[in-house]
């Protein structure tokens, strides 16, 4: 299967409901029971739980909104991974390998292509 | 008055300086590249021919960045810089260690930025050739995005006695050969 981006996820509404609220292509990949965290928006695992194959470019805008929306909540918008603790540097970072994976993978579809 | 360039047959070992390069004999081949040429730096002089262009620019061998230098001369500068372009009449440039230079080492140096891989920040302009090519195989070639030709880089380093690798995404600001880079994200 041609892959988009790095493989991660599929992406979620919010990290701490008890149902998701959203799926990308209509999967259902997680289901959390708990509050994780008690910080703004995903838990860094829930993050990293995401999937994202080539059938999410036609939805690309939503998912690296969400994403950043998520960056955002964690003051980590235009965050330089250098000035940021080990936590923060991680989450910051599984965020954005999502993003550029998206926009990667969407613009040069050949790119993952075997 | 800047000084524009100078060479100098090194005698002996103690004037080395960062600066300077010995030019190697080894001859470079386009076959043994990873990626095309990048990083331009031209200097044009008048010469008794027309015009003297030296053309130093930067390779990707193995998995290390490389200086190169091309010297020509031809009625026009522009003409004189295409054939300092050319890779297999081209010098590899190799930094100076004191146990390299001898009597018949031909020592360059000039007052043009050395072009080194270095720690870059979101924002920064650079040149291409400061920062490394992505370790993962998938990774390493350009692509496109918004129309601008990008690559992803890693930066390793260490920091409060641990070590790091980030990486990030740097695209050509132009389409001209010696257009800088942008540092667009790094994480």
């Amino acid at each position: 299967m041609r892959l988009v981006g790095l493989g991660l996820v599929a992406l979620m509404l919010t990290g701490c409901s008890t149902t998701p609220s959203y799926t990308t292509d209509n999967r259902r990949v997680w289901t959390p029971t708990t509050p994780i965290s008690t910080k703004p928006g995903m838990s860094q695992d829930q993050l990293a739980s995401i999937k994202v194959s080539d059938k999410d470019c036609p939805q690309i805008n939503r998912h690296t909104n969400f994403a950043e929306e998520q960056l955002r909540l964690r003051g980590l918008t235009n965050a330089n991974p250098e000035d940021l603790n080990e936590e923060d540097r991680l989450y910051n970072a599984t965020a954005r390998i999502l993003i550029w994976s998206l926009r990667i993978g969407c613009s040069n579809p050949n790119r993952y292509t075997k | 008055m800047k000084r524009i360039f100078l060479i100098t047959l090194c005698l002996v070992g103690s004037v080395a300086s960062a600066d300077c390069f010995v030019r190697s004999s080894i001859k470079l081949t386009i076959v043994q590249l990873n990626v095309k040429p990048t990083d331009y730096q031209r200097i044009v002089v008048p010469d008794r021919n027309g015009s003297k262009c030296v053309l130093r620019y930067r390779v990707h061998i193995k998995d290390d960045w490389q200086t190169v230098e091309g010297i020509a001369t031809a009625k026009t500068a522009a003409e004189a810089c295409i054939r300092a372009a050319d890779i297999q009449k081209a010098s590899l440039l190799e930094e100076v260690t004191p146990n390299k230079v001898s009597a018949e080492t031909l020592m360059v140096c000039s007052d043009q930025p050395d072009i080194r891989v270095r720690v870059v920040r979101i924002g920064d302009t650079i040149w291409e050739s400061e920062t490394d090519f992505h370790a993962h195989p998938d990774e390493t070639s350009y692509f496109n995005y918004k129309r601008t030709k990008c690559r992803m880089f890693v930066e390793r380093g260490a920091r409060d006695r641990n070590l790091y690798t980030h990486q990030g995404i740097i695209c050509k600001m132009d389409t001209l050969p010696d257009s800088k880079w942008r540092v667009i994200d790094k994480y």
